[in-house]
């Protein structure tokens, strides 16, 4: 059976997420909790629910970073609970954030274990990257007991669309066989079907000890040197956050 | 019973020689109080934080730990400034010393060589209660190689009385 257990799509629920509840015109929140968990800002960073939301709804959570390296800009939910199988997808629009340079960095999504292990919380560490040539690239690094760093790299993939918003979507198990899948498209067109995956991470040694999903972050966070001198004050944007327990979200 | 007394301070704390912990959080370095007091110390730090301010920031070199024993009210300033052009960050978090600790107040902007400051209050932490936070020295930007640090006090950090008598 399905679980979901979060649902931030205007488009779904029609009155959580990023939009306003009952708005009969353009107005987004003041306030994004609820029904997030809470706000997560510091260290320059800023984080609202604007106009402009994609595919059909309203508003979209706008993530812009300061100067410093701790500079956050997230929302968090705090829904999951030490959950050993976690689907969740969002929509990420870099188009007003310049990739230039390889080491051009910044997280977008993080799903926590309830605790460290192997001196690692993070399950799921989800990250926007620039390159040489200015392309827009995402990867996402799972936890893994691989017996050194406790982290497997997946592919650094290149944003589909450039200049608009990106639909990505994971699969993790958490157990002993771990897996991680993801699919990564264009969010202006339809999204890829379940079979058609865009990588997968191979889970050394399996992720266990890491129990399971129980919290989120949702927006930039954790700006490399590079990220603070190209993006510091650029606006990246989210919208249409959901996770599951089982099935494929897809669109 | 135990009264705070508070008074405006300054402590310069300089971490440069042998050190008698390992400035984790099982055995951090100091406590960092009012009184008067240097700890040598060098470099010996472990990796404790991958992550930190609950799992939300990226902390990807090696860290250093202290403990730092606050009163109330407060109002206090802790300057961390690194030698030899390392970039490190400072982290003051409680309660508790885990990477899903909160942080109170959080510094790095000011580049390789330069000293961090984190102050109490502020916009993320109007008010402070009394109790035992950890200052974490680590960097976002640099994977290795902490270096020795001096780290500096000022303000009103109330310390715990613990014995007054009156003959």
């Amino acid at each position: 059976m399905n679980s979901k257990m979060k649902t931030l799509s205007l488009a779904v629920l029609g009155f959580v997420g990023f939009g306003a509840a009952g708005a009969a015109v353009a107005a987004c929140p003041a306030s994004l909790t609820p029904p997030w968990t809470a706000l997560n800002v510091g260290s320059g960073g800023a984080a609202t629910s604007v106009t402009g939301g994609y595919d059909s709804t309203e508003c979209r959570l706008q993530s812009a970073l300061g100067t410093s390296g701790a500079s956050r800009a997230q929302v968090r939910d705090d829904t999951p609970a030490n959950e050993t199988r976690y689907r969740a997808q969002f929509i990420f629009d870099a188009s007003s954030l310049s990739g230039a340079g390889g080491t051009n960095q910044a997280d977008i999504f993080l799903a926590n274990a309830p605790a460290a292990n192997n001196g690692l919380l993070r399950l799921i560490q989800g990250k926007f990257l620039g390159a040489g040539a200015g392309t827009k690239r995402v990867q996402l690094i799972a936890a893994c007991n691989n017996g050194g760093t406790s982290k497997c790299l997946g592919t650094v993939e290149n944003l589909p669309n450039q200049t608009g918003p990106n639909r990505i979507e994971f699969d993790l198990t958490v157990g002993a066989a771990g897996t991680l899948k993801y699919w990564i498209s264009d969010a202006t067109g339809p999204a890829p079907a379940e079979a058609s995956t865009t990588g997968t991470i191979t889970i050394t040694g399996g992720n266990a000890g890491w129990v399971g999903v129980d919290q989120a972050y949702l927006g930039l966070a954790s700006p490399s040197p590079a990220f603070r001198a190209a993006n510091a004050g650029a606006n990246g944007y989210f919208d249409q956050f959901d996770s599951r327990r089982q099935t494929y979200i897809g669109h | 019973m135990n009264k705070f007394i508070s008074g405006l301070a300054f402590v310069a704390v300089a971490f440069a020689g042998q050190s008698a912990f390992a400035q984790t959080c099982a055995a951090p370095g100091g406590p960092i109080t009012l009184s008067p007091s240097t700890t040598p110390a060098t470099c010996t730090a472990a990796d404790e934080f991958d992550s930190i301010c609950g799992g939300s920031v990226s902390a990807i070199g090696t860290s250093a730990v202290y403990q730092v024993n606050v009163g109330s009210p407060n109002n206090f300033s802790i300057t961390v400034t690194p030698g030899a052009g390392y970039d490190h960050a400072i982290f003051l978090i409680g309660p508790g010393c885990l990477q899903t600790s909160n942080c109170v107040a959080d510094a790095d902007n000011a580049g390789p060589g330069a000293a961090e400051v984190v102050t109490i209050p502020n916009a993320l932490t109007p008010t402070l209660a009394a109790g035992t936070y950890f200052l974490v020295i680590d960097s976002t930007s640099t994977a290795a190689g902490c270096v020795p640090s001096t780290i500096s006090v000022t303000g009103t950090l109330p310390v715990s009385l613990k014995n007054f008598s009156v003959e």
